[in-house]
């Protein structure tokens, strides 16, 4: 897994590249730790480049939604590719996440 | 004809000719990409089909120069003997240059990168190498008229292989109809066998389904395969601490790994599990595991995984009804025969007895539990079959009358003792009992046992004319029968029970 991080808007924007498999879990984990420390955090992931996810990596997104609103930070997914956007309704995921179709649409939410 | 109407005509027909001549998506593709290579003189070409989200480019064919092969950045191989060049990216994701023809620098060398559009839509790319910074002349010459037919096959070819994808569904489906035919009450065989059609048709290692106890209790695993019994056993499936987070009442139902440390302990490398509901009814879990590179969950994958699922959903969505229903019908039939035991002082509580003295003589010949229970039930409902008997047809019914009990419970997902058992009570050992006079071992077990339950019940009973018949008439008759009527290893082992054999209840009841 790649990582590109930006902050656009004051929102922190983490371009993900690769496979968000077993092998990321704890990769990805410690990154949104990171991310999402202090109040008022907005987190936007860019899973353009994602090229599989499972369960392990939408586990991490999940804890990461739910840690996200204990500390008050915001948290949101955009551009995930078709297979991705797929696992999320397959694990009925998709409901509980905050998904945008583009990197756009997810940083006009969260700078909001 | 123009001269460059006379190319192009050309150029169609021999793109066509290919067509013609080649079938499969992979093999036409490879032949035009030979096309390519021979009008425009270049020995490598790549053929990108952009995926239906648009976002990313994905390497259908690739045609390396004679006598090389390619190399991925992960080290595998393609092609056979001879020296290596590094294969194009597997991926690309799509940028708006794309859009229009340029030269890219990519591990397999420089290339120009061709858009093949219809109607303005991108379909692909078609890169061919190696280029300096352009086409030369004659390549372009010869592969301008190329490259809307390409497009065209490109289509037709993308739009075969999405067929033929749902094709390899369709008949998925009907492989599992077809396979699952007669077995449509073994639950546990279903799930079995679409388990493994879903590892073989998602070229996935290994998986598993844990089910839900319709009445409460946590997640247990029901099947799998390609796990070593040793990692089967470690899957801790418990709610509050196992691999997964799900609580389907909570959150829509979302079902996700909370356990990395044990997946990747236990070599997981990627795993899909997904959460099988029955409305907002949580059935269980349905779970596809990689251990190494292979598992990709793409978009066929998906899609063939939701197939299944939907499937064993179904099947566990039905095996539940079918219990309960199941259930519910037993219970009438019981009732069912305890009517007919209430008709006649002499018969009243005889399925009761019939099952008291069966089950003991199942225990006496040391039979497991699951068919000492099966015994009894079996007892419990042996002469089910005579209801609705019409006296002028007392005597074919009364012949019958253990096929036909056998039949109201043979598609009951129950022990297979318990039809077999009420079919043959009736026959005799020796071949000289009713409906189809079967002899010896040809009897199966459970029958033996009934008859010799039901002889002992009716001469504990008596009839009209004469009452009970005491304990030692009843050892004599066991001797007398053993070996013509009786099996006589069943007959040994009620003779050692007769003195706790419950044998005159009503009687001992009406006398006391």
């Amino acid at each position: 897994m790649n990582v590109t991080t930006e902050e656009r808007s004051g929102v922190k924007v983490a371009a993900l590249e690769g496979a968000l498999g077993v092998a990321a879990a704890l990769e990805l984990r410690d990154l949104l730790d990171g991310l999402l420390e202090g109040p008022g955090a907005k987190v936007l992931l860019d899973l353009g480049a994602v090229t599989l996810i499972d369960s392990s990596g939408v586990g991490i997104l999940v804890t990461a939604h739910r840690l996200a609103d204990s500390r008050g930070a915001a948290f949101a997914l955009a551009a995930a590719p078709g297979p991705v956007g797929r696992v999320f309704e397959l694990t009925r995921t998709d409901k509980l996440l905050r998904i945008y179709a583009t990197v756009e649409d997810g940083l006009a939410a969260l700078a909001a | 004809m123009p001269r460059t109407e006379r190319g192009a005509e050309e150029r169609w027909r021999q793109v066509l000719s290919v067509l013609a001549r080649e079938s499969g998506y992979e093999r036409r593709l490879d032949a035009l990409l030979d096309l390519v290579a021979e009008l425009g003189g270049l020995p490598s070409g790549h053929l990108y089909l952009l995926d239906e989200g648009g976002r990313r480019f994905h390497l259908q064919r690739s045609r390396l120069p004679a006598g090389t092969h390619g190399v991925q950045a992960g080290g595998g191989l393609e092609g056979g003997a001879g020296s290596v060049t590094p294969a194009p990216p597997l991926e690309l994701p799509r940028t708006p240059a794309d859009e229009g023809e340029r030269t890219v620098d990519t591990p397999a060398g420089r290339l120009r990168s061709l858009p093949l559009a219809l109607d303005g839509e991108l379909l692909g790319l078609l890169q061919l190498g190696p280029v300096d910074n352009d086409l030369p002349r004659h390549a372009r010459h010869a592969l301008e008229p190329l490259r809307f037919p390409l497009a065209l096959a490109l289509q037709r070819a993308r739009d075969e292989h999405a067929l033929r994808q749902q094709l390899d569904a369709a008949l998925a489906r009907i492989d599992v109809s077809r396979r699952l035919e007669g077995s449509a009450l073994d639950l546990d065989r279903f799930v079995d066998l679409l388990l493994e059609l879903a590892l073989r048709s998602t070229r996935t290692e290994a998986g598993f389904v844990a089910t839900v106890d319709p009445n409460g209790g946590p997640l247990a695993l029901r099947s799998h395969r390609g796990l070593t019994d040793g990692v089967a056993e470690q899957l801790d499936l418990s709610p509050e601490t196992g691999l997964f987070d799900w609580s389907p009442a909570a959150e829509g139902g979302a079902l996700v790994l909370r356990d990395f440390e044990t997946a990747s302990r236990l070599g997981f490398r990627s795993l899909l599990a997904v959460p099988l509901l029955d409305g907002d009814v949580p059935l269980g879990v349905f779970a596809l595991v990689n251990f190494g590179e292979s598992g990709t969950f793409d978009e066929d994958s998906l899609e063939l995984l939701e197939t299944y699922a939907e499937q064993i959903k179904l099947m566990l969505r039905n095996a539940r009804l079918f219990e309960s229903f199941a259930e519910e019908y037993l219970a009438t039939v019981k009732s069912l025969a305890r009517s007919l035991d209430a008709r006649r002082a002499l018969t009243r509580g005889h399925h009761e007895r019939m099952a008291a003295v069966a089950e003991a003589l199942a225990r006496e010949l040391g039979l497991p539990g699951d068919e000492v229970e099966a015994i009894r039930t079996a007892a419990l409902i042996h002469d089910v079959g005579l209801a609705g008997v019409v006296e002028a047809e007392a005597y074919i019914a009364d012949i019958a009358h253990p096929t036909i009990g056998a039949g109201l419970v043979a598609h009951l997902p129950l022990h297979p003792f318990v039809a077999e058992a009420i079919a043959a009570h009736h026959e005799w050992f020796d071949g000289w009992g009713f409906p189809h006079g079967l002899k010896g071992e040809e009897i199966p077990l459970g029958g033996r046992v009934l008859g010799a339950a039901e002889l002992l019940v009716e001469l504990g009973t008596g009839d009209a004319v004469r009452g009970p018949m005491p304990l030692d008439g009843i050892a004599a008759e066991l001797d007398v029968r053993s070996g013509s009527q009786l099996d006589p290893r069943v007959a040994a082992a009620a003779a050692r029970a007769l003195p706790r054999l419950p044998l005159y209840p009503i009687h001992e009841k009406e006398t006391a």
